[in-house]
């Protein structure tokens, strides 16, 4: 797909989703399934410990959608600037913000090419990566907008995804990619980064003392790290060189 | 006695005025504002606290032993009927204040736990880090029994039984009441006020682990550590269900 109707696809996405799909977008991380809503919190707050946010630290979100992971970094005392290329996600954005009397700044901007000055001690790409085929641009973006020494944290579907991505895809012409943590990797390196580590996320509900969930609490780290190319999210986390 | 039980009442309530200004505002800003791993973890354990008492839009929920409120607070942005309980009216006003700034229907009401008749409407009830301030958990669990329609569920959340010696730094300043209960006592207190199904839960999942060694390791090792050393280190989590 030629760059600009791929993009304005991605422009189009919160007119396409209707009422009910704007409405999540803006309750968003809440009012979903217990599951789900846990598993966005979950995965918040592991953006919370693997960033280091806290009071004073500044912190830019490439692609933020509706903005829910900056709202609520910004409860947590940073200062956080939150990009999208969707005016209209950006709006959807602004508006929560101004409902909960929250002081963020949300910019329309394409990940793409955005410049923002190296000036953020922290950066997240949160499931927005697979919407750009051109992940060396985003995370030549990411590198732009970060301190020397800063940091980014990235949390990407699988490469599964390619395939269980379909569904939006052919329904709203957005796209929907899945890299593997190899390639990834590598475009850091080429990027700028140094010292990637990857992560393994674990987020599934409490144990009990069944048999079965001893059983799976047991086998869970073989498991989630066996399987975790085609079952979980990747996780990398990487520093931006000088 | 009563006298005792009055002083033992009368410290968690002028617990939010003794801790200072400092104390007062993390209060208020919970779980948020506090070092990356402490706020992780208490935003860790709402994600949880969702899914075990199976949290959804339009369901009941009433905590007891709120405090300021926060899982409260975030039961009601879930979109449930959210209803929080403290002995401590201070605590109460930094609840309702919160709230109101937040523009969140729910309701907060000073009321002791170990006395609250709440006519048995809620699906769902939470005592999260409350009931080790109360040496009668025996009247607590009544009081979360009169709360759940039959069939509701209670989830808690406790310190472990090292928490009667961790403790003792808050009991000694404030007065207040730090005790640890064992898993054992909790079960037998719960089947004694009315619940059963009760199932016990392992708070591990704190934290991602890397591909270096150690954080291997550690992933490996950390169900049988947790389980193990469960009755020293971690939480008890128990859920159960009011007949």
């Amino acid at each position: 797909m030629p760059p600009d109707e791929r993009k304005q696809a991605e422009i189009d996405y919160p007119r396409a989703i209707g009422e009910e799909g704007r409405a999540w977008l803006r309750s968003k991380p809440f009012r979903s399934t217990p599951d789900e809503t846990a598993r966005l919190l979950l995965d918040f707050a592991h953006v919370v410990q693997l960033l280091e946010l806290q009071p004073g630290v500044t912190f830019c979100e490439l692609g933020c959608g509706p903005g829910w992971i900056s709202r609520l970094a910004t409860r947590q005392g940073v200062q956080c600037e939150g990009y999208d290329i969707a005016p209209e996600m950006i709006e959807i954005a602004r508006e929560v913000a101004a409902d909960e009397g929250l002081d963020v700044r949300y910019e329309v901007g394409d990940m793409e090419q955005l410049d923002l000055g190296r000036r953020f001690d922290t950066c997240l790409l949160y499931d927005a990566l697979h919407h750009s085929p051109r992940a060396d641009l985003v995370l030549a973006s990411a590198h732009a907008a970060l301190k020397p020494g800063g940091r980014l944290l990235l949390a990407e579907p699988n490469w599964v995804h390619r395939f269980g991505g379909r569904h939006a895809s052919g329904d709203y012409g957005v796209t929907e990619l899945g890299y593997t943590p190899r390639r990834l990797k590598r475009l850091l390196r080429e990027q700028g980064f140094t010292g990637t580590e990857r992560f393994h996320p674990v987020r599934r509900g409490l144990p009990g003392n069944a048999p079965r969930d001893v059983a799976k609490h047991l086998t869970g780290p073989f498991v989630h790290r066996a399987l975790a190319p085609v079952m979980t999210q990747i996780w990398l986390r990487a520093r931006a060189v000088a | 006695m009563s006298d005792t039980v009055d002083n033992r009442k009368q410290a968690e309530i002028d617990y939010p005025s003794a801790i200072g200004e400092a104390g007062r505002a993390w209060l208020r800003s919970k779980p948020f504002g506090n070092t990356p791993r402490e706020s992780a973890r208490l935003l860790i354990d709402f994600g949880y606290v969702l899914q075990l008492l199976d949290l959804r839009g339009g369901m009941s929920l009433c905590e007891l032993g709120c405090g300021p409120g926060w899982m409260t607070r975030f039961a009601a942005r879930h979109g449930l009927h959210a209803e929080g309980y403290d002995i401590s009216p201070e605590m109460i006003a930094i609840a309702r204040e919160v709230a109101a700034e937040e523009g969140l229907d729910v309701s907060f009401e000073a009321a002791d736990m170990e006395q609250l008749d709440l006519g048995r409407r809620f699906d769902a009830c939470l005592l999260y880090d409350a009931l080790h301030h109360s040496p009668r958990a025996d009247l607590v669990f009544a009081t979360a029994h009169r709360a759940l329609k039959p069939g509701g569920r209670l989830l808690l959340a406790e310190p472990n039984w090292k928490h009667r010696f961790q403790g003792r730094d808050a009991a000694g300043d404030y007065g207040v009441t730090e005790l640890g209960y064992s898993p054992r006592r909790l079960k037998k207190l719960l089947r004694q006020a009315g619940f059963t199904e009760i199932r016990r839960f392992h708070n591990t999942r704190k934290r991602l682990f890397s591909n270096s060694p150690a954080d291997v390791a550690a992933h490996v090792a950390e169900p049988l550590v947790y389980r193990f050393l469960a009755p020293f280190w971690t939480q008890i989590w128990l859920r159960a269900r009011a007949s």
